[in-house]
């Protein structure tokens, strides 16, 4: 057999639900030791996939391996050789971290002997020993996927199935995540990972994109970028949300974004597209080529349809224009027993604002979130959202608000319409106005067709957009939303926040906050959080100029995993981590790094490409929960 | 073999199922606090005895004969009479107000039919909105009428009273001391409710968290689940068990004749029957909600009706008496009784072990069988 | 205000009968529990199975023994030959009592001396025995009596007993317990299913977006409530169509009146089902403690077990419990037909509990999330 050292292969696998057809003859092989990206839309049937790798699901027809056994016939005998990570948080919340390994120790039968050592050095090597003895329902997001993971190793399996394992985690731990997948890999475990990040299908040595079922294209990461075909064209004009309407005019079949300064076009002809560029804007136009990135093919997976343009010109229906501050507080803050949840914030929000709540998991966003929906008393400070007190009118406040949760929060046991209907009946909606909301709100998530569907039925990215109708049914002037894109595919979040951008244009404050380090460039004003405290804040470009003293160098190279533990070593330099598929180099002194890194390569004669960039929202912030670490230390 | 079956494995689980009981502090509280309360209550408040009938006499006829028939009544262990009443209406309007259950009504001419031998009727008024009480309470009257009119047939023909005189003898129970029934009975109740309705959430608790996917990815086998959830339940099932038979010795001198092992051998196997009904509630429902609704509605009150404990099964309707057999506390109840009060040993209670035994099978077998540790 | 209330109680009653399992648990179990626990609840003694062990073999004997035979309160089940054999039987529950005559029964009766007899009764049911013990006695009180007519050859008539049974004429039981059932249904079936109201949406992570909308508490309370009210009252009225369809059970009293009690028994149990939801953290200890709620409520509410016969504080103690006034008024106007007036006792304490209970669950459910 060709694939004798395929770790993982799929061949005709099928499966349906009724009359959707999950995984369409799906056929894969993974190598040895690979790190493979399984990537694609919600509802793509990546977990149906895997699950049927992982033996746990009965295929229609076709069948997989794991380590040369069948995933249909030998469904026990893989599970010694394997490992799963489900999606939805698997572990026990009212059990300690260790109770949590050692049961999963001791159904994998680890070998007794050198066992408390070996999951000591698994805690060790996660950075997880000082939780040992915490309960994993009081864990971070972050770290209940870490423990996860140890879980799954526990048993040195060969072969790791992770189904979306960073869902919601920040950077900082998504990082130190993937630390440990290299660190897996380079000893010869197989890892089959989706994700919904396409940064982290960037680090893969090869990656599936999946949609309808099917696997549409594998390869590296910039062989699926070559081959798509797609060219970007990517103009800077003087007002970009003035113009973006007129763009999406011109190229009715593209799909159009605002990314930082520049609005992309995805084109298939870009000397065409330039052209037709150049004769219909007015005013100074800047238009460049671009390369395509793996999100520019993702979004030519879903080309928006006309009636997205209606849809963004629907979201304001009926909003109330108002001018002034919307949130301000004064020394908000919120213990918990001796715990400080939320020391002292103050914000001064506007009305028309995107205002961005960065932190790691448990820095206190969702805390102060929930203050400001008066969904929890403050224990001191004050604050008012819409010109009403927190603490004495929070029952008003409820009257001016959407608010959506992190957790899936709709009832999963009533259908798609009986979910809306139920808030807009809550919010004192009825008779035609029901009807139209009702409309729109299915038009907002796209579930139009399938509005008599069970809510429970519902892919990762549907139910995040349903739950967002829900939460602005009633047209609020101000808008909380609590990490509302984690989980969700790269179209979902790019069309929340297309949303979210109409939103604000008609006035209304949208609070939010996101894991997403590339979302925050799209906020008008940030704040950047950690164990409480408010560590930064200001405009996206005030926040990379005012609070990075250090700066960037992106190394582009192959293998980075394996470059970083000596680069880290060398003098001036303050950082070195994964980013993107290549490295980020942190430094005080730019030139002399910059120096000592191409001398280190050629020293190597390894080809990598170094230089000096600006720093990204990412970087700052791990800069800043850095600096505020050493602080507190 | 990765096929057989692992004691560490099931271990594992046993221990994790102990962690989840004793991190719920206060479920565990009720299950250890439900025998005793039990026990309290039935053991105090509640007497099924129907013994010192609230009665009311209206007595028109004033002599010592009918003094004679109302010292009857009260005299015995079954009427009390509460009130002496002169109108009829009175008696109609006490009954409404339950105050009395039976009321008795002696005639002007009482004495003057007696003592010249025309028939004499003597009314009782009773309540029956409760009938089975109203049917004794009438059966009583007739038999206290029949005992002085035997007296007054002595009386007048000179006789010593009662030439076949009744010896009453109860056995196994001396007093008619009905709290010695407790324990079995309730002993049953908190068997069936706490077992059934604690394993009815484990499997389903598990789906709807999530937590039952990830599991499902390890070797773990059908009966190490099954197992590893019902021993700790098991656990606290049989400490329930000893908490009501020394509440029961303490609190109401409860004798236990027959051999305390054959009582932990009846309840284990008790025990793993109801604990796997309600697991297979759980595995078949997969929602907590309703498996814990179908393991109580079938557990509380047919428990509490057709298992013998409050009404004896005998002097139910045949159909209702085939009924009962679908009910294992009906088993477990009358083989502790025997045990407690008979004292018998065990080739006596094979049947009833038998059927115990084979519905105990039946529920494991059963609950494995609908296990399905596959997310198809 | 009314819109939302609309919009919950939609949404509540949707979820609770989308299922076709919980449809059965809401309308169906109760209805076949009360059709088989109806036939089930008999204090009524017959047919005792007694074995004889007569060592005097006489005409006497023989007569008691048909007398007794022929009452229809005993069944001459064997002869036994000793005592050994007597307890067997009474060990592996054969028979339930035994008459022993001893020799010279027959020879002491004519000499006009005292004779024992012993009747032995399994005490393992006191009660049983209790009835056993009182029936035979009056037939061998009858025994005694026409032997001294025998004797004397002298005849009397005998005082005759007549009973005549107030509201239930033929002393039918299912005139007590089918009513009575309803009642304990409708305790089980509110308690239960209510408790868990909140909890659910707590455990599940729901409650946090409802928070959030400007619904008011009492609209989220009443929400909450009244789609078990309207379960729960169809359920009654199922209840009682079958309870007139397979027992001819008719409601004395007023349909009116007998709305107004269910009512009020419902609302007072949805008060306190919704106290132990919002007090609890998951929904299993939302069960136990409403099961361990739901015990002395329904023992204690007089329906199986009399009040009368508990000890005086037991006695105030039922006057906290819901079941007993709800029991009381139900089967009240069901049997006797009583009205308002006589039931107004009653009815103070239900409007008393429910006021209480509801009161203080929405007194302690906060919209905020400590």
């Amino acid at each position: 057999m060709s694939n004798f050292n395929s770790a993982i292969t799929a061949q005709d696998i099928t499966k349906s639900f009724g009359k959707l057809k999950a995984v369409d003859k799906v056929t894969l092989s993974i190598r040895e030791g690979e790190i493979f990206g399984l990537i694609g839309p919600d509802g793509a049937g990546k977990t149906t996939l895997m699950r049927m790798l992982a033996g746990m699901l009965t295929p229609d027809s076709g069948d997989a391996s794991i380590c040369g056994r069948s995933s249909l016939k030998q469904h026990q005998q893989i599970k010694d050789d394997m490992a799963y990570m489900s999606q939805k948080f698997g572990l026990y919340q009212d059990l300690t971290v260790y109770e949590n390994i050692r049961l999963y120790a001791d159904l994998y039968d680890v070998s007794k002997k050198n066992m408390k050592e070996q999951i000591n050095d698994l805690l060790d090597f996660s950075y997880m020993r000082p939780f040992r003895n915490r309960r994993a329902g009081k864990l971070s997001g972050g770290m209940k996927q870490k423990l996860q993971l140890i879980c799954a190793l526990v048993h040195k399996p060969k072969v790791l199935l992770l189904d979306e394992p960073t869902n919601g985690v920040d950077p900082v731990s998504r990082r130190d995540f993937w630390r440990i997948l290299y660190n897996l890999s380079a000893e010869g475990v197989t890892i089959l990972v989706s994700t919904a990040y396409l940064d982290e299908a960037e680090r893969c040595s090869r990656i599936a994109l999946m949609n309808n079922g099917r696997i549409i294209t594998t390869g590296t990461p910039s062989s699926v970028i070559d081959e798509s075909g797609i060219k970007i064209a990517s103009v800077k004009t003087q007002d970009n949300q003035q113009n973006i309407s007129k763009i999406r005019n011109l190229f009715p079949d593209s799909s159009i974004h605002i990314f930082g300064e520049k609005i992309r076009i995805n084109t298939s002809d870009y000397q065409a597209a330039s052209l037709k560029l150049n004769e219909n804007l007015d005013g100074e136009t800047e238009i460049t080529q671009e390369k395509p990135m793996l999100e520019d093919i993702f979004m030519s997976l879903q080309s928006r349809s006309g009636s997205s343009e209606k849809l963004l010109s629907m979201v304001s229906e009926g909003i109330e224009k108002r001018e002034g501050s919307s949130v301000i507080t004064s020394s908000l803050t919120k213990r918990f027993g001796d715990f400080t949840a939320v020391n002292s914030i103050e914000l001064d929000v506007k009305y028309g604002e995107i205002f961005g709540f960065l932190g790691p998991n448990g820095a206190g966003k969702s805390t102060t979130i929930k203050m400001l929906c008066g969904l929890l008393i403050p224990t001191s400070g004050n604050g008012s959202v819409g010109g009403f007190d927190i603490s004495k009118n929070p029952e008003k406040i409820k009257e001016n608000i959407g608010y959506m949760s992190q957790k899936f929060s709709l009832y999963e046991d009533l259908k798609i319409y009986e979910n809306i209907d139920f808030y807009g009946g809550i919010y004192g909606l009825s008779g035609d106005k029901l009807k139209k909301r009702r409309d729109w709100a299915l038009e907002l998530s796209g579930l139009k067709e399938r509005s008599r569907e069970i809510t429970a039925n519902l892919a990762g990215g549907w139910r995040q957009r349903l739950a967002l109708a829900c939460s602005i049914i009633h047209s609020p002037s101000i808008v909380f939303l609590d990490e509302p894109t984690s989980g969700a595919d790269p179209a979902s979040r790019r069309l929340f926040w297309d949303i979210i951008s109409s939103l604000a244009a008609e006035g209304v404050t949208v609070f939010v906050s996101t894991h997403y380090m590339e979302e925050a460039e799209y906020c008008n004003r940030l704040s950047m959080i950690f164990r409480g405290n408010m560590i930064a804040h200001g405009t996206p470009f005030e926040l990379k100029e005012k609070y990075m003293d250090d700066k960037i160098v992106n190394i582009s190279v192959e293998q980075p995993q394996t470059y970083i533990e000596e680069l880290s070593k060398m003098e001036g330099m303050n950082d070195v981590a994964l980013f993107g598929a290549g490295l980020h180099a942190r430094t005080s002194d730019p030139d002399s790094v910059l120096n000592k890194i191409n001398k280190y390569f050629s020293a190597k004669s390894v080809h990598a490409d170094s230089k000096l960039i600006q720093p990204s929202m990412e970087d700052v912030f791990v800069s800043l929960i850095d600096q505020a670490e050493v602080a507190d230390a | 073999m990765p096929d057989s079956f692992s004691f560490r494995r099931l271990k594992a689980i046993i221990v994790k199922e102990f962690l989840h009981i004793l991190r719920d502090w206060r479920s565990l509280a009720i299950a250890i606090a439900m025998p005793i309360m039990m026990l309290l209550l039935f053991g105090y408040a509640l007497n099924i005895d129907l013994k010192n009938i609230p009665t009311a006499i209206i007595d028109y006829s004033k002599t010592p004969e009918s003094r004679e028939l109302i010292s009857t009544f009260d005299g015995s262990p079954y009427f009390k009479i509460r009130n002496y009443y002169d109108d009829k209406q009175e008696i109609e309007k006490a009954i409404q107000r339950r105050e009395i259950k039976a009321g008795i009504i002696i005639d002007k001419d009482f004495a003057k039919h007696i003592n010249n031998g025309s028939p004499v009727h003597v009314f009782a008024v009773i309540d029956g909105s409760d009938a089975n009480t109203g049917r004794l309470v009438m059966n009583y009257i007739q038999a206290l009428g029949m005992i002085y009119n035997e007296r007054l047939t002595a009386k007048k023909l000179n006789f010593q009273s009662s030439q076949i005189n009744m010896k009453p003898r109860a056995w196994y129970n001396q007093e008619l001391i009905s709290t010695f029934n407790l324990v079995p009975g309730i002993t049953a109740i908190v068997m069936v409710v706490i077992a059934s309705m604690l394993a009815s959430v484990t499997v389903a608790k598990e789906w709807e968290m999530g937590t039952m996917e990830q599991l499902i990815s390890t070797p773990v086998r059908k009966l190490e689940m099954t197992l590893g959830k019902a021993i700790p339940l098991y656990v606290i099932g049989i400490a329930d068990v000893m908490i009501a038979a020394y509440a029961g010795m303490i609190f109401f001198d409860v004798p236990l004749r027959g051999e305390p092992a054959l009582v932990v051998l009846t309840a284990t196997v008790f025990l793993t029957a109801v604990l796997f009904f309600g697991l297979f509630l759980s595995i078949a429902l997969k929602k907590q909600v309703l498996a814990n609704q179908i393991a109580i509605m079938s557990g509380f009150l047919p428990t509490l009706i057709l298992s013998g404990f409050v009404f004896t099964i005998a002097n139910m309707p045949l159909p209702i008496q085939i009924i009962t057999h679908l009910f294992p506390a009906r088993y477990f109840i009358s083989i502790l009784r025997d045990i407690y009060l008979k004292g018998v040993g065990f080739s006596m209670l094979f049947t009833h072990f038998s059927f115990l035994t084979v519905y105990a099978v039946l529920m494991i077998v059963l609950a494995n069988k609908k296990l399905k540790l596959r997310l198809d | 205000m009314l819109l939302k209330l609309k919009a919950m109680l939609i949404k509540e009653l949707k979820q609770m009968l989308r299922d076709p399992k919980m449809r059965m648990v809401v309308l169906g179990i109760p209805t076949i529990q009360m059709l088989v626990m109806s036939f089930a609840m008999t204090l009524d003694v017959k047919n005792i199975n007694v074995t004889i062990l007569d060592f005097d073999k006489s005409s006497t004997t023989y007569e008691i023994a048909h007398k007794m035979n022929s009452s229809g309160f005993f069944k001459i089940e064997s002869y036994a030959n000793s005592l050994d054999e007597v307890r067997g039987m009474l060990d592996n529950g054969e028979v339930r009592g035994a008459i022993v005559f001893e020799a010279g029964t027959q020879e002491k009766i004519y000499k006009g001396q005292k004779a024992d007899v012993q009747v032995i009764a399994d005490g393992t049911m006191s009660n049983d025995a209790g009835i056993i013990f009182s029936y035979m006695s009056s037939i061998i009180s009858e025994y005694n009596m026409q032997n001294m007519f025998r004797l004397t050859g002298k005849a009397d008539t005998p005082v005759e007993f007549t009973a005549r049974a107030l509201y239930n004429e033929n002393l039918d039981s299912r005139f007590y317990y089918v009513p009575g059932i309803i009642t304990m249904m409708i305790l089980v079936t509110s308690i239960l299913l209510t408790s868990i109201a909140i909890v659910r949406e707590k455990e599940i992570g729901t409650i946090e977006q409802v928070m959030v909308t400007p619904i008011g508490k009492f609209e989220f309370i009443i929400g909450k409530t009244l789609p078990f009210f309207i379960t729960g009252i169809i359920t009654t009225t199922i209840m009682l169509t079958i309870a007139f369809l397979a027992f001819d059970i008719v409601v004395k009293g007023s349909i009116f009146t007998l709305g107004l009690v269910v009512s009020l028994n419902i609302l007072s149990y949805l008060g306190l089902a919704l106290l132990i939801s919002s007090a609890s953290y998951t929904q299993q200890q939302a069960l136990l403690t409403a099961f361990f709620i739901l015990m002395p409520f329904s023992l204690l509410s007089g329906f199986l077990f009399p009040i009368d016969n508990m000890p005086m504080p037991i006695q105030y103690l039922t006057y906290l419990d819901p079941m007993r006034w709800g029991f009381e008024s139900i089967t009240g106007v069901i049997i006797k037909g009583a009205g308002i007036r006589e039931l107004s006792t009653q009815i103070q304490w239900q409007i008393g509990h429910a006021v209480f209970f509801l009161t203080f669950a929405s007194f302690r459910f906060r919209k905020t999330m400590e």
